[in-house]
């Protein structure tokens, strides 16, 4: 009896588990679409925010690797193929986003919520940095990218990460994910 | 963790994310579409659609609202247009009444070429239906001295000037108690001296006194100045007779004229600077 009524809650949770994973692709997906299409209206000073690493950030202290990865891959390439053309980052970057920050939950704050800000603003920077060189390079003047570019980004996208972070608080809430520190390294 | 970021699925991941980032980046560069760009695109295409309605309805709310401070400037520059149009039909207004009282002073010259017409503007006037003091914006300085007619647009006696200053003048009308206008009926020719009544006054009314017992006047009666007394010009129109009644204190009776002239409220009046007293 026991045995069978464990199974039961087991199986519960994994289908929890799997709609979780179902719901979460799903909003990652929408991201992606709002950051192509909704996003391009709400433009401040000029700048999009990169709304879905600011979501793959979120995701990634409460999803294994393996969804994150995934979910990184899959984003980052809907990104580049919507994109006008030329070089695009977005497969490696939000790749690189979705396990840089939880290294820093893991080995150094422990707190989800500084480890995703910190990780947020360092991936930012970096972002608003290679969009500044190529504006540069591009004929812009430094300084000017540096306050119509670099910081409205960086602080834009900032804001969504909060959001972001308030969704996936509420999405645990629901689906109950597992969190990284349940993992065994 | 650790045997995470060694494992299989890791290296894979991060094999994929590179030929994504540089193979599908150097096709985007040379002008060449790759095939999962493609699919992509033609997946994503309609979400895409749905997206963009989304946004331009945001867009459109946002709109609303920034254009609202240009709207403001829009309404001030409007208002202030608004003002100076409005300025501009006030000031054709005036104009147009000017040329009209003009026209009917014209109508007295011509039936009197030896007066000699100087307009003034009543500026003030006291408190009452029926003015019997009014304030000129003229005084001796215009050419306006005591003693000088006034008269009303449709020719009728207005009054007299009773005091002037350098730059003003008061008028007292025909209906004040201290006028007194030498007139006759002009039907009849019966004399008699318009003076105005404290009672009849708030009815914009005056009196005709020392009229003969036997005096043939009669309701309907125009009244015109005698040119006695110097001050005003013979056959000048000034009222008309309302009804005859009789003073027991006088007895004598009177008559009770109504002016020909507007005295509710004059804008503008004719003082009549110089005229050919007549002999007759």
């Amino acid at each position: 009896m026991t045995q069978e009524r464990s199974n039961g809650m087991t199986q519960k949770n994994r289908i929890r588990a799997v709609l979780g994973i179902c719901v979460i692709s799903a909003v990652a997906f929408i991201t992606a679409l709002s950051q192509l299409s909704v996003f391009p209206y709400l433009k401040i000073s000029g700048c999009i925010p990169d709304v879905l690493c600011a979501f793959l950030i979120c995701s990634s202290v409460m999803y294994e690797g393996k969804v994150s990865c995934i979910l990184a891959l899959v984003g980052g390439f809907i990104l580049q193929a919507s994109g006008c053309g030329g070089v695009s980052y977005y497969p490696l970057l939000y790749l690189a986003a979705v396990c840089f920050v939880p290294m820093l939950y893991r080995r150094i704050f422990k707190n989800g919520f500084v480890a995703v800000g910190v990780g947020g603003l360092c991936i930012f920077t970096v972002e608003a940095l290679i969009i500044t060189v190529a504006q540069s390079l591009n004929g812009a003047r430094l300084g000017y990218s540096l306050t119509h570019t670099f910081i409205p980004f960086v602080l834009y996208s900032m804001v969504c990460l909060v959001l972001s972070y308030l969704y996936c608080r509420l999405h645990r809430l629901i689906f109950g994910a597992r969190r990284i520190a349940d993992i065994e390294d | 963790m650790k045997n995470f970021y060694k494992s299989k699925f890791f290296i894979i991941t991060v094999s994929i994310a590179l030929v994504l980032t540089f193979v599908v980046s150097a096709l985007a560069v040379t002008g060449h579409t790759s095939f999962l760009t493609s699919i992509v695109n033609y997946t994503i295409a309609p979400f895409q659609r749905g997206a963009g309605s989304i946004g331009l309805a945001i867009n459109g709310y946002r709109s609303y609202f920034s254009a609202v401070d240009e709207l403001k400037k829009e309404n001030e520059d409007l208002k202030q247009e608004l003002e100076e149009v409005k300025s501009k039909v006030y000031g054709a207004d005036a104009l147009i009444e000017e040329n009209e009282f003009y026209k009917s002073f014209l109508g007295i010259k011509e039936d009197n070429p030896d007066f000699v017409l100087l307009d003034a503007g009543v500026i003030g006037r006291e408190a009452g239906n029926y003015t019997t003091v009014f304030s000129l914006d003229k005084g001796t300085k215009g050419g306006i001295e005591k003693n000088m007619p006034i008269v009303a647009p449709n020719g009728g006696l207005m009054g007299y000037i009773a005091d002037a200053g350098i730059n003003w003048s008061k008028a007292y009308s025909i209906i004040d108690p201290s006028s007194s206008v030498g007139v006759y009926v002009e039907r009849s020719a019966e004399v008699g001296v318009l003076r105005g009544d404290y009672e009849l006054q708030n009815d914009g009314m005056c009196r005709i006194d020392y009229l003969d017992e036997n005096a043939d006047i009669q309701p309907g009666d125009r009244i015109v100045t005698s040119g006695l007394g110097s001050i005003y010009p013979s056959g000048m129109p000034v009222g008309y007779i309302e009804s005859i009644e009789y003073d027991d204190n006088l007895r004598a009776k009177y008559a009770i004229v109504r002016p020909i002239a507007d005295l509710t409220s004059p804008q503008r009046i004719m003082v009549i600077t110089s005229f050919q007293a007549n002999s007759d």
